[in-house]
């Protein structure tokens, strides 16, 4: 209740903020699990973790730096060639089918040899820089407004010459916040309620 | 002859209305003389203002939290320093969280238990809102103030720093006590499920709140549920300020003082020393007031003996003292809000003790002291044994919005975490030989707020207010807090509170 009514509000203060310029590049992205060598030993991505679901409109990126670099930090969601070229944002099942073939692919498997569908990067946001000149920094940002998606999470480590000497992926997932699964109840089956209860009672019965 | 008598009896009654007149008149004068008023400034409105007292300060006018935080359920969390006032309490029935507290606590049918911070923490990570106040305060004294029945299964000395009510379990008011890590649910029995008002105050606060994480989300360390305020924009303000003294001369001084010594100012000796501090001093030192030549003032009454006093009784005291020595009017004729910031409990061997009460001036919001406080007031029994006011006057005050960029709050604490370890290590935070770690420091962090803080006069009474990250760290009761500029990150000074 309370979440639908914070989203109607949201909705209108920002329903000029809603398009989004998803600009396109036709970079073409083998596989979000690509290895890229090896990884950069100083930057850990503490936030989205990889395979992560999300079920919030906002998003967190934290980058842990133990050592003094630059990174390019970019937010991605992952889309597909629609019917008349339109790029359309990949399902989930899209994206279920789509790891499964790559995985498959890299096992060397001789019935599949291409993935079904081309996974394209749409922007969503600016690209970020940041530089840390000590021995710990964070690069912390939060994304808004998101919608249900797959989402890429790019970190790469800019050396000199401004080339890029490593790379590191995380993939998200969001869903609408009303596919969250119902935590169960801290309080539930408390015996310890009862008692205490009891004891209270007591101690009221004595206050008197 | 009637005539004649009636003649006289009109001359003798205009006779006695003439002494009369003159009677009232001689009394006037001498009070004007005596009061050493300017006859020309005079009027009968100062007769019934005798004591300069202005309107009392209410309890619920000074008492409200320093933040709401607000977990949206979905790992994101919002936190509102500004309008918390609003939020607390507006007036009677409105959709405030002393309403919707008023509207859960109305029944007997409540239970209380003690629960884990665990269970605490699981259960105001879903959806919820918790009122955060600076200080523990005791709950008896809270619902006290609002004339909120206190439930029998709570205990009198039961302290809060946290109120908290989760959508998780609606049935629950959940308290929290930073300084005893003690935990309270209290439970009441319901048929239908309602939430007394607080997803009004929850969309309220929304409205206020600035983005925030906890810090293990940020750092990826687990166990440190700090909220980290992440606003997109932040203002910064750079204040320069003067203090009362130099604004209102000497004039206002002696105002002052007759506030504090009455029909026995004429009787109070009057010391000038030469670096321009002014001390008023009646009998033996009884009473003193020090008007300090930074533009501070100190009023001790050694009359006042250490006694047992009461939290809310003394609070009232302490406001009806404030109120009859010029209120919260400054030097410009300013009446300035106030917030109730600390309390300091003073026990000595015999179990004696007297309570004494900081306040906060709000500018735009409530401005911290780096040194010292705005004012403060010890009421040992029925007595006032000290006040102490150094009012700031802003007179050159700019702001600039800005972005937040690479200069997070976790950015701050990452590039000044050693500095801050070996400050923490002089200030008896760290034992001797105990190995100094981010972790060990993390351990110690209790809030990280962005607010104003007034630094320190030079010699003419004059500095600035600016605003900073403020890191709090707590150990045993024992609290340091410390600024670094939201501009460069750069340390700008700290207190130990």
């Amino acid at each position: 209740m309370i979440y639908q009514m914070r989203t109607k509000r949201r909705h209108k203060f920002f329903s000029g903020l809603l398009i989004i310029a998803l600009l396109f590049v036709m970079l073409h992205t083998f596989s979000p699990l690509t290895a890229y060598g090896t990884t950069d030993p100083d930057v850990t991505i503490v936030n989205p973790l990889d395979g992560s679901t999300l079920y919030s409109n906002s998003l967190l990126i934290s980058v842990k730096l133990t050592a003094p670099e630059t990174i390019r930090i970019n937010v991605y969601k992952q889309m597909r060639q629609g019917d008349n070229e339109t790029p359309v944002a990949v399902t989930f099942t899209e994206w279920d089918k789509y790891a499964a073939e790559l995985k498959e692919i890299e096992a060397g498997s001789e019935t599949v040899t291409g993935p079904s569908i081309k996974v394209l990067n749409g922007y969503v946001t600016d690209t970020f820089f940041f530089t840390s000149t000590g021995n710990l920094a964070f690069f912390t940002k939060k994304i808004d407004n998101l919608t249900v998606g797959i989402y890429k999470v790019k970190i790469e480590t800019i050396g000199q010459n401004d080339q890029i000497v490593y790379t590191k992926e995380h993939i998200l997932f969001v869903k609408e916040k009303t596919e969250q699964p119902v935590q169960a109840s801290v309080f539930e089956n408390s015996q310890k309620g009862t008692v205490s209860f009891l004891q209270n009672l007591l101690r009221s019965i004595f206050k008197k | 002859m009637p005539d004649n008598g009636k003649s006289r009896n009109v001359k003798e009654t205009i006779k006695s209305v003439a002494l009369v007149v003159l009677f009232l008149l001689t009394i006037l004068l001498l009070y004007v003389y005596w009061k050493d008023i300017n006859p020309k400034s005079f009027n009968f409105d100062n007769l019934k203002n005798q004591e300069n007292q202005k309107a009392v300060i209410l309890i619920e006018d000074i008492l409200y939290p320093d933040a709401f935080e607000i977990s949206y359920g979905d790992e994101s969390y919002g936190t509102a320093f500004h309008n918390t006032k609003e939020l607390w309490y507006e007036e009677e029935g409105k959709a405030d969280f002393v309403t919707a507290l008023k509207g859960f606590l109305n029944t007997k049918d409540l239970f209380t238990e003690e629960i884990t911070k665990e269970q605490y923490e699981k259960v105001m990570e879903q959806e919820s809102i918790k009122a955060v106040f600076d200080l523990d305060l005791p709950v008896s004294f809270i619902l006290k103030t609002y004339d909120i029945n206190i439930p029998k299964t709570l205990s009198q000395q039961d302290m809060v720093s946290e109120i908290g009510y989760s959508f998780a379990s609606m049935e629950s008011l959940f308290l929290k006590n930073t300084e005893q890590n003690k935990y309270i649910r209290i439970v009441r029995a319901q048929e239908n499920i309602d939430d007394y008002g607080f997803s009004d105050v929850y969309l309220n606060a929304d409205l206020y709140a600035e983005s925030a994480y906890p810090l293990s989300a940020l750092l990826g360390e687990e166990g440190y549920n700090t909220l980290v305020p992440l606003p997109l924009r932040l203002t910064h303000n750079l204040f320069t300020y003067t203090n009362e003294r130099n604004q209102g001369g000497e004039e206002f001084e002696r105002a002052l003082a007759k506030t504090f010594f009455g029909d026995i100012f004429d009787f109070t000796r009057i010391i000038k020393e030469a670096q321009g501090t002014v001390t008023y001093m009646y009998g033996y030192g009884q009473r003193v007031l020090v008007s300090e030549s930074k533009g501070a003032f100190y009023y001790t009454n050694q009359e006042a003996k250490e006694s047992i006093s009461d939290y809310y009784d003394s609070l009232d005291k302490a406001l009806l003292f404030i109120s009859k020595h010029m209120g919260t009017e400054d030097a410009q004729g300013v009446t300035r809000d106030l917030k109730l910031c600390d309390v300091k409990l003073q026990k000595n061997d015999l179990g004696q003790r007297g309570i004494t009460y900081t306040f906060c001036l709000i500018g735009k919001e409530p401005v911290k002291y780096k040194t010292g406080e705005a004012l403060s007031v010890t009421v040992k029994g029925d007595k006032i044994s000290d006040y102490k006011r150094d009012f700031y006057l802003t007179y050159k005050e700019q702001s600039e919005i800005l972005s937040l960029g690479d200069y997070t709050a976790v950015n701050v604490l990452a590039k000044n975490y050693e500095d801050m370890l070996h400050k923490l290590k002089e200030e008896g935070f760290f034992e001797e030989g105990e190995k100094l770690s981010f972790n060990g420091l993390l351990d110690l962090l209790t809030r990280i707020t962005i607010g104003d803080v007034r630094f320190d006069k030079n010699n003419e009474g004059i500095g600035k207010i600016e605003t900073c990250f403020i890191f709090s760290f707590s150990k045993e009761g024992e609290r340091i807090d410390m600024y670094y500029s939201i501009k460069d990150a750069l340390f700008m000074g700290y207190s130990i509170r």
